[in-house]
């Protein structure tokens, strides 16, 4: 009879057994299931951010072509305006037509140094000139190969004459691109000069020319005194 | 058998209305008894809840397997009246034992050692049960 017992004790277990294994496999099943519906969701939120993410990249490369054809457009402008300048402050060589005026010291010859003077080109010579050139139209003015600029002195330092505080010998020669020679024979420094290579024996020559060359200004455009108004490169 | 079986498993009634056919009521008395039993059986567990981790549900599953393979070997002992409670008590514990810790030690070494258990014992379930089977055919003859 004990064997029965035995027997059916092992069947009640059995039947237990069995329904506790179903039971934990299910819960097993359920708490599985949370976990995998929470991952789709993340994976779906991180699907949205990358496409937003994305959107804001391409957002951020429109903003930065803008500003780089921004900047090369600035650029250009900054570049152009650089040419421009250096173009007017003489610190780039120029051709075209204009006027040649050679000026030399009298052939005539004194003893009398007081007197010496009258049968010179003087600086205050060369600075009429010039100033009569850029009158008539010059654009770009040389004194025997040195350019004039807004920092140009013209002075005698004894028997000599100083460009750009460089001296040069006779004979003179000026250029002047742009200017017109009616003009400058019209002016009264034209004139005087005229009467008085006649009265002294200077050498005055003016000349219409094509192709004329009037280099760069060479100098220092160090500024000591002077402080611009506007803000220029350089 | 294995139609039989599925047979038998499809319609309770008609399982019984065979069973009550088989005649002896020693026979009857029986298989009355066996699902009496697994009632009880699975109207505990439902009434205590017992909570199972997913990772005791494997060890539990081993104890089942071990348990079905002890209650049909002895079922088959009880009725080919070979059956000794001290064997079984001594086979049944030691074979519970074994297969946990079999499973227990696959676990740690990171092989599926429960497969290995499922596969023996599912062949010795089936064999037990074949042998049942053919008590009850020959009890019908």
């Amino acid at each position: 009879m004990t064997s029965g017992v035995v027997l059916v004790a092992t069947f009640v277990l059995l039947g237990s057994l069995f329904t506790v294994a179903v039971d934990a496999t299910t819960e097993a099943r359920r708490s599985a299931e949370p976990r995998r519906a929470q991952l789709i969701e993340l994976i779906t939120e991180r699907h949205g951010e990358i496409d937003r993410l994305e959107e804001d990249v391409a957002l951020v490369r429109r903003q930065l072509r803008t500003a780089e054809s921004q900047l090369s457009r600035h650029a250009h402008e900054a570049a152009a305006d650089r040419r421009r300048v250096r173009l007017l402050s003489g610190l780039v060589p120029l051709e075209g037509p204009g006027v040649r005026v050679v000026l030399t010291d009298s052939d005539l010859a004194t003893t009398d140094p007081a007197r010496s003077r009258r049968f010179r080109i003087l600086d205050i010579d060369l600075q009429l000139v010039t100033n009569a050139l850029w009158a008539s139209g010059a654009e770009a003015v040389a004194i025997n190969g040195r350019r004039l600029v807004t920092l140009t002195s013209i002075r005698g330092a004894g028997r000599t004459i100083t460009v750009n505080f460089r001296p040069i010998a006779p004979p003179y020669e000026v250029i002047a691109i742009g200017a017109e020679m009616e003009a400058f024979r019209d002016t009264g420094v034209a004139e005087r000069l005229e009467n008085w290579s006649h009265l002294f024996g200077f050498g005055f020559g003016v000349t219409e020319e094509r192709g004329l060359h009037v280099p760069a200004y060479s100098g220092s455009t160090r500024l000591v005194a002077a402080r611009t108004v506007v803000e220029v490169e350089e | 058998m294995t139609e039989g079986s599925s047979q038998r498993f499809e319609r309770g009634t008609g399982r019984m209305r065979r069973l009550a056919r088989v005649g002896s009521g020693r026979l009857r008395g029986v298989g009355v008894l066996v699902l009496a039993a697994l009632a009880v059986g699975v109207l505990l567990a439902l009434w205590l809840r017992p909570t199972v981790s997913p990772d005791q549900g494997r060890y539990v599953a081993v104890v089942f397997l071990v348990t079905l393979d002890a209650a049909l070997g002895g079922l088959r002992a009880h009725l080919e009246r070979t059956f000794s409670e001290r064997f079984f008590v001594i086979a049944f514990s030691s074979n519970t034992l074994f297969a946990v810790g079999l499973v227990w030690i696959g676990d740690r070494i990171g092989v599926d050692l429960l497969i290995a258990v499922a596969v023996v014992l599912g062949l010795r379930i089936f064999r037990n049960l074949g042998s049942v089977q053919r008590t009850y055919a020959r009890g019908r003859r």
